[in-house]
């Protein structure tokens, strides 16, 4: 198996949670990360060896991403049904409630504050590398998670919303209490 | 860093907690607390996380198994065509 297979597999988790979270659809971002596959094969050559491959294939799937909300193909799929990022709790994830509230409140912020705010926060990837992949400067990058951060922190009231919820009987997403 | 003046911030100016300025005899320090913006960070990596954790369709694996079965089967082509070719750029399309 080649080292660049090897590695594109290591970090399709990585690719498919960031899809999730810029799309907030399980199925679309699962076509987001085959098509990022497809174009990061078909490139491999144009990418240079111990640079960084996550920021590389981040790029790609957003580029695409992007692409296909200007082309609106899929725009009105941006949201699910409440107008909320599906969260998609289950059995193998606990039924906590702030989770919930976070992936929707995080579905109301802009795809661009969202994909910086999880870049920075969540991917560990410097304001520069992020700036990068947003293909924006740096101060964008910086205002962007400031204000997503302050969004979220003002929506959700504070570290008091992680309360955590019994599990429901057979572990599914029934577990979740929606607040409205 | 951002965080922790943020949270200096908010325990006042007048509160200072350091260990070597601060005279004996008086209440011992309080323990060091978390930053209270990292649950964001902390809730916002746990939701990724949940996402990440979610079982990869069989789908990846076999397209990335196509992929490279189609990559090989072109070089083989342009070897067997005596093209010449360094196999560099024998990359399929979409």
């Amino acid at each position: 198996m080649s080292s660049f297979k090897t590695d594109l597999i290591d970090l399709l988790p990585n690719l498919r949670a960031f899809a999730r979270s810029l799309c907030g659809n399980p199925d679309w971002a699962d076509d987001l990360v085959q098509e990022a596959i497809v174009r990061a094969w078909a490139n491999q050559t144009s990418f240079q060896p111990g640079t960084n491959l996550k920021a590389w294939l981040f790029t790609i799937l957003r580029n695409y991403f992007y692409n296909e909300i200007r082309k609106k193909k899929r725009s009105v799929e941006l949201e699910g049904q409440d107008g909320t990022l599906q969260v998609g709790l289950n059995e193998s994830q606990p039924a906590q409630l702030h989770l919930a509230d976070l992936a929707r409140e995080l579905g109301k912020l802009s795809p661009e504050q969202r994909e910086a705010l999880i870049l920075i926060s969540v991917d560990g990837f410097s304001y520069e590398k992020a700036a990068d992949i947003c293909n924006c400067a740096v101060g964008t990058v910086k205002s962007r998670v400031a204000r997503a951060r302050k969004q979220l922190e003002a929506r959700l009231g504070g570290p008091d919303i992680g309360t955590v919820l019994p599990r429901a009987a057979g572990g599914s997403i029934m577990g979740i209490t929606r607040t409205s | 860093l951002e965080q922790h003046i943020d949270h200096d911030h908010r325990l006042g100016g007048s509160e200072v907690r350091g260990d070597s300025d601060t005279p004996g005899g008086g209440a011992p320090p309080d323990p060091p607390r978390k930053p209270d913006r990292e649950w964001l960070g902390e809730s916002l990596r746990a939701l990724l996380e949940g996402y990440a954790q979610e079982p990869l369709p069989d789908e990846f694996k076999s397209l990335l198994d196509k992929l490279e079965t189609e990559s090989k089967d072109s070089k083989t082509a342009e070897g067997d065509d005596g093209a010449g070719s360094s196999g560099e750029g024998g990359a399929p399309t979409a």
